[in-house]
């Protein structure tokens, strides 16, 4: 038994060991769980600032596990950032315990002077948003300029009051009775105005002043010129330099190194932001209504216009030079409408710009130059330019013009540029109209008598005797034949008893020769190889057989007698015989 | 008493007006532009002799004073008497452009249209003409046929296309001679006129209306009233005073 209370007892300590050791875990995990409340906070370095004078603003986020974002607008109303924001992050450890921070600062320079307030800022950290303490702040103006009356920027316009478009020139100079070094010049930007910059300082350059018997060292930051684009009271930003500015060393009189030279190598600066003030410039309108042709141009101008050779030939190129030389505001206006003569090809313009270095007042020349190539020949008048601008000094609008200028251009030798100027064109009809009267006398025509004229009708006569003639032609001539003929045929036995007659050496041959021509020419018979039997032929039946017999018996007596001797004893009675059958036939015949 | 006979018989010899005269009076009345006279004139004119400048000067006269039907019977009537007359036709052909009404001729076949623009272009004389000489070139081809000469192979050809000329001249002519003798056209000359489907002016029959400067060919007449006939082939009665008839 008592082995057994034995293990009891060391069970139940054993039990309470590891309660102890819970509890105490679980104290030690609460008061850590207490200790790491996030905690946001916002503090300044200093609360009571002059105007010119910077301060530094710090937001601290305790045990926060990540990094903290604060929206930092609400300050910029009064304040500029000059810095910022730079982190940090602390952990500590006190008695045991574990701090972590993170924060996050800012460089600060008022805008103005006065009871200034740093607003309460919403600070988020994870998904957790805190808001800090807000902070006023004590800006003073008077205890600053005095206390910084040893460093100072001096901004300065030549006029208060100006007209829209006149120049108005501002000086930004820097003064100061200690050492510095120009950190950063912040130019301003100011609305209403356009802003040609005259000087813009690389290096700065001081030199020695006095104001009210005080020495100071003075420079030229900045010049600008402002042109008014608006009217109205108009204001110049103001201009920030931030620069670092030698500390007023604590005198250590006696010291081994109180030397100029240990001094100038134990320099402590401080970092300085000088801003000028802002300038307000009156801009008024112009005291009278402005000329239709004035585009903006005001200040002082000259316009003269040329060409580099007036005597040309056609096609040739002219240079056309306009050129505006004067104080103002050059870049802001335009010249008029140029009109050239309407045979000239134009080319657009090449501009070029000069300005003055060397002057306050922008100063510059304008020159457009133009190259003209006339089309055709001629003299050629180049108008005046003309130029309206304002005139402040005087206040009233002032009209500036060129010199008109003369070209004669002179025949070309040839037609070097094929000329577009005059293409050829349909003949168009502007109107429309009947043809006009006809005013000669015609001859008349009875009317309805308009008859076929003589030679219309000789037309058709000539045709029909085309056709008709060759026919009565051939005829005719047949007509005359045949009656020769018949002619022949009549007085053949006339012919016959003539030649009968006529004393013959062989009477045979010649008897017979007599009849057959007489035969030929009685009967028509072409043939001349007559013979008797033809001739009975040609008589069958048109004579009496009795004498034909004997027509036939003579014709073969006769050309017996032209080949034999035989029959010489008929030739005196055949002369009587053949008269006297050749008589007996014709009168059958006919 | 005799001497105012005399003086009378006088006047009436010295200014007797010829045709000469009177063309030329009518000119300068056109040319100082007192047109209705010229017109007036030029219409006296025509009542004794004719010409196409005449009808020319008249369709001119008329046109100036805003008459344009009387103006394209004159143009016509010169393009009857010259058809080939370019002014004539030109003058017609604008004319014609300011005639209200727009009728659409049939659409002819070529060879019709062809036909047509032959009959248009020459009047009878000018047929009677062509005809002659290619009688003439006939008869002259006959004769050297008749002498032996020939033209070859296209002999046959040559004649048959003159034959054929000489045929379809002669067609033309008496087709011709027919449109002018049978036919009769008008001009309308009051500014509108309402086709009536009978001679009679009843409220109810009108068929179709016409304006000043349309072409109309009569078909027949009636006392008083005449039947046109439109190119689009449109028929109908107007009474007789609407129109001049060529």
């Amino acid at each position: 038994m008592p082995d057994r209370n034995l293990v009891n007892w060391q069970k139940i300590g054993d039990s309470l060991k590891k309660i102890v050791i819970r509890r105490s875990i679980q104290f030690i995990w609460l008061i850590g769980v207490l200790w790491s409340q996030v905690s946001v906070t916002a503090s300044v370095d200093v609360d009571r600032i002059s105007k010119n004078e910077t301060l530094g603003f710090k937001i601290v986020a305790v045990n926060a596990d990540a990094t903290p974002n604060v929206n930092i607008s609400p300050i910029l109303q009064h304040f500029k950032i000059v810095s910022g924001p730079a982190q940090q992050t602390n952990i500590q450890w006190v008695n045991g315990a574990m701090t972590s921070s993170r924060s996050l600062s800012w460089t600060l320079l008022p805008k103005k002077d006065g009871k200034l307030n740093i607003p309460s800022l919403a600070v988020t950290i994870g998904k957790q948003t805190y808001r800090t303490n807000p902070i006023g702040i004590q800006v003073q103006k008077g205890a600053g300029r005095s206390q910084m009356a040893h460093l100072f920027i001096e901004a300065k316009p030549d006029k208060e009051q100006a007209f829209p478009g006149e120049q108005v020139t501002v000086t930004y100079r820097l003064f100061t009775r200690v050492n510095l070094s120009i950190e950063n010049i912040e130019y301003p930007k100011s609305v209403g105005f356009w802003n040609e910059d005259l000087r813009v300082s690389q290096t700065v350059r001081f030199r020695d002043t006095q104001i009210q018997g005080v020495g100071y060292k003075v420079a030229t930051l900045y010049k600008a010129a402002m042109f008014p684009t608006q009217t109205g009271r108009l204001t110049i930003a103001p201009m920030t330099v931030t620069c670092n500015v030698d500390k007023p060393r604590r005198n250590r009189s006696g010291g081994v190194f109180d030397d100029p030279f240990f001094n100038s190598m134990f320099r402590e600066t401080q970092r300085q932001f000088i801003v000028s003030d802002s300038l307000i410039v009156e801009v008024a309108s112009y005291p009278k209504t402005p000329p239709a042709d004035f585009t903006g141009a005001v200040g002082q101008f000259e316009i003269e216009s040329w060409v580099d050779t007036p005597n040309v030939k056609v096609n040739e190129a002219i240079t056309y030079k306009v050129r505006v030389k004067g104080t103002g505001n050059p870049n802001q206006f335009n010249l008029s409408e140029i009109s050239f003569p309407q045979n000239m090809e134009v080319f657009p313009p090449t501009i070029s710009f000069k300005r003055d270095e060397f002057r306050d007042d922008l100063t510059g020349e304008q020159q457009m130059d133009y190259i003209l190539i006339p089309r055709s020949a001629g003299n050629f008048r180049l108008n005046p330019v003309t130029l309206t601008y304002f005139n402040p000094e005087i206040e009233d609008f002032v009209t500036a013009r060129s010199t008109p200028v003369q070209i004669t251009v002179k025949p070309g030798d040839k037609s070097i540029i094929a000329s577009t100027q005059f293409n050829r064109e349909d003949v168009t009809m502007i109107g429309d109209d009947i043809r006009y009267i006809r005013k000669d006398t015609p001859k008349w025509r009875q009317k309805g008598q308009q008859s076929i004229p003589i030679w219309v009708w000789g037309t058709y006569v000539m045709a029909a005797a085309l056709f008709i003639f060759p026919g009565i032609f051939t005829k005719m001539s047949d007509n005359r034949l045949s009656t020769a003929d018949i002619r022949k045929s009549r007085g053949a036995l006339k012919q016959a008893l003539k030649e009968l007659s006529k004393p013959k050496e062989d009477i045979f041959s010649h008897t017979a020769l007599v009849i057959y021509r007489y035969f030929q020419s009685k009967l028509f018979l072409s043939s001349d190889n007559l013979d008797p039997l033809a001739i009975e032929l040609s008589l069958k039946g048109r004579v009496p057989s009795d004498l034909m017999t004997e027509i036939v018996k003579v014709t073969q007596l006769c050309d017996a007698g032209r080949f034999g001797p035989h029959a010489s004893e008929s030739e005196d009675t055949l002369q009587s015989q053949v008269e006297n059958i050749l008589t007996k036939i014709d009168e059958a015949l006919a | 008493m005799r001497l105012i006979m005399l003086f009378t018989i006088f006047s009436v010899t010295l200014f007797s007006q010829t045709p000469d005269s009177l063309f030329m009076r009518a000119n300068r009345y056109f040319e100082t532009e007192q047109f209705e006279a010229a017109a007036r004139a030029y219409e006296k004119l025509s009542a004794q002799v004719e010409h196409e400048d005449l009808y020319l000067n008249l369709g001119n006269a008329y046109f100036r004073i805003g008459n344009i039907g009387q103006a394209i019977w004159a143009y016509e009537k010169g393009h009857m008497l010259s058809p080939r007359d370019q002014d004539i036709n030109y003058n017609l052909n604008f004319v014609r452009a300011q005639v209200r009404d727009r009728i659409q001729p049939p659409d002819d076949f070529i060879v019709v249209a062809f036909y047509r623009a032959i009959i248009e272009k020459f009047n009878i004389i000018d047929l009677f003409s062509i005809g002659g000489f290619l009688f003439m070139a006939l008869g002259g081809i006959y004769l050297l046929r008749n002498k032996g000469f020939s033209f070859g192979k296209i002999d046959g050809l040559v004649n048959s296309i003159l034959i054929a000329a000489v045929i379809a001249t002669g067609w033309i002519m008496l087709d011709k001679y027919w449109a002018v003798s049978e036919e009769q056209a008008a001009i309308v000359i009051s500014s509108a006129v309402d086709v009536r489907s009978a001679p009679i002016a009843r409220g109810e029959n009108v068929v179709f209306r016409i304006h000043e400067g349309t072409k109309v060919d009569i078909t027949t007449s009636q006392p008083g009233w005449i039947e046109v006939i439109l190119l689009d082939g449109k028929k109908g009665w107007i009474p007789v005073g609407e129109v001049r008839t060529l």
